[in-house]
């Protein structure tokens, strides 16, 4: 049976007034220069390589020879995981990804938790409240720029949960390199939950700051 | 001389879309051909305010809504994928602008005043009808609403709603059965929903 459409069927049509006002601002718009939307993911992932290889030059004397994240190969392969895992990351609001930031979040922490278990020497606590705060200091940068980098799409707070988890992983990697410590209870508390603190800081962040597009 | 026709070429001139559908209309905007962006646009402003005033039940709300998605459309014209369609990438568009802004604005409360058809010449039935139809839509979960509006109202199929909302047809058929049950339960004593 038919039903009575109470919104009507036929063709709407856009009111003047709104035509012009949408119009005016859209041709302000279209004269602006085009920016490469992907223009702040490759910040992003560059920000990450230079963090990292920041944090070679200056902790590297400080380390003893003896600790496993000194050696030239091993500071490589970090470096090689840092950029491997900030360009997944930055992949994640690509557009022909956008139904698998969750499985690619998944792979980006996974990998995270598994070289903190693998690194891991069991041993007498130890407490060392600098390691948290650097932590924080170090994410700042990257996770700033990977909230510009969601701006660029809809937001979805797996997206900003991924880029989150990487911008933090850099800051995991750098401070592998200053801390001498790795008991499990030192690793996780005061080096993966400020890995933690970050995520949770950069999906906030996302959902506070505006969108440049809401392009899925 | 005569080029040669070769069987490929009547394959290859299919693929191509026809300049003036949405999808050459898309590929010529993102050609840098202004033209073709005012087309697209005056093709579906309307309808897209339409959709946005029963999603979220607010004339002010809808315009605003409209305004992001035209400029998100500018702004990730390059994000367009040759080959995809443009209507369904123009509804995602504009339902997450509406997400976004129900999310950051508090539900602005229509009043008496608000022209909740601003603009939707030859609306059958009466204002008030409308309005306890909309704000039916508003009790509804969004994926539900999406799903309702696209599908009842703006007579989608279930495979494009599912392109455009980035759902398997299973979960919009769901989504779409459960807020429609919704709705009769609301509206029982006004709309005669037909099964």
């Amino acid at each position: 049976m038919s039903a009575p459409h109470p919104f009507g069927s036929s063709p709407p049509s856009l009111p003047p007034d709104l035509e012009a006002r949408l119009s005016a601002s859209l041709a302000a718009e279209l004269e602006a220069p085009k920016k490469p939307w992907w223009r702040d993911a490759v910040l992003f992932v560059l920000s990450s390589v230079a963090l990292f290889t920041c944090g070679c030059f200056v902790f590297n004397s400080q380390l003893p020879p003896s600790t496993v994240s000194s050696g030239v190969w091993m500071q490589s392969l970090s470096l090689l995981v840092v950029a491997l895992i900030a360009g997944v990351a930055a992949l994640a609001p690509w557009p022909q990804h956008t139904s698998r930031p969750w499985i690619l979040g998944g792979l980006v922490a996974g990998s995270v938790l598994v070289t903190q278990v693998l690194s891991m020497e069991f041993g007498a606590f130890t407490f060392h409240l600098g390691c948290f705060g650097w932590e924080l200091v170090c994410s700042a940068i990257p996770a700033a720029l990977a909230i510009l980098a969601a701006r660029q799409h809809a937001p979805r707070l797996s997206r900003a949960m991924v880029l989150g988890w990487a911008a933090g992983t850099t800051s995991l990697a750098v401070m592998q390199l200053k801390c001498p410590h790795r008991d499990p209870g030192h690793l996780l508390l005061f080096h993966v939950t400020p890995l933690v603190l970050v995520v949770a800081a950069t999906m906030l962040a996302r959902r506070r700051v505006s969108t440049v597009s809401y392009a899925p | 001389m005569t080029a040669l026709a070769l069987p490929w070429d009547a394959a290859f001139a299919m693929a191509e879309p026809a300049p003036d559908s949405d999808e050459g209309l898309m590929e010529r905007f993102q050609r840098g051909e202004r033209a073709a962006f005012d087309a697209l646009f005056r093709r579906h402003a309307a309808a897209l305010t339409s959709y946005l005033t029963r999603i979220t039940g607010s004339a002010a709300a809808a315009e605003d809504a409209v305004q992001l998605t035209f400029l998100s459309v500018v702004r990730s014209r390059d994000q367009f994928r040759s080959g995809s369609k443009v209507k369904p990438w123009l509804y995602a568009i504009a339902s997450n602008a509406a997400r976004d802004r129900h999310r950051r604005t508090r539900r602005e409360q229509p009043t008496a005043d608000d022209p909740v058809d601003a603009g939707l010449d030859a609306v059958h039935g009466d204002a008030g009808l409308r309005r306890r139809l909309l704000d039916a839509l508003q009790k509804l979960p969004e994926a539900q609403r999406e799903a309702v509006v696209l599908h009842r109202l703006e007579g989608w199929s279930f495979a494009e709603i599912a392109e455009a909302v980035g759902a398997n047809e299973t979960a919009v058929k769901v989504r779409a059965f459960r807020g429609t049950q919704v709705l009769r339960e609301l509206l029982k004593d006004v709309w005669e929903f037909e099964s």
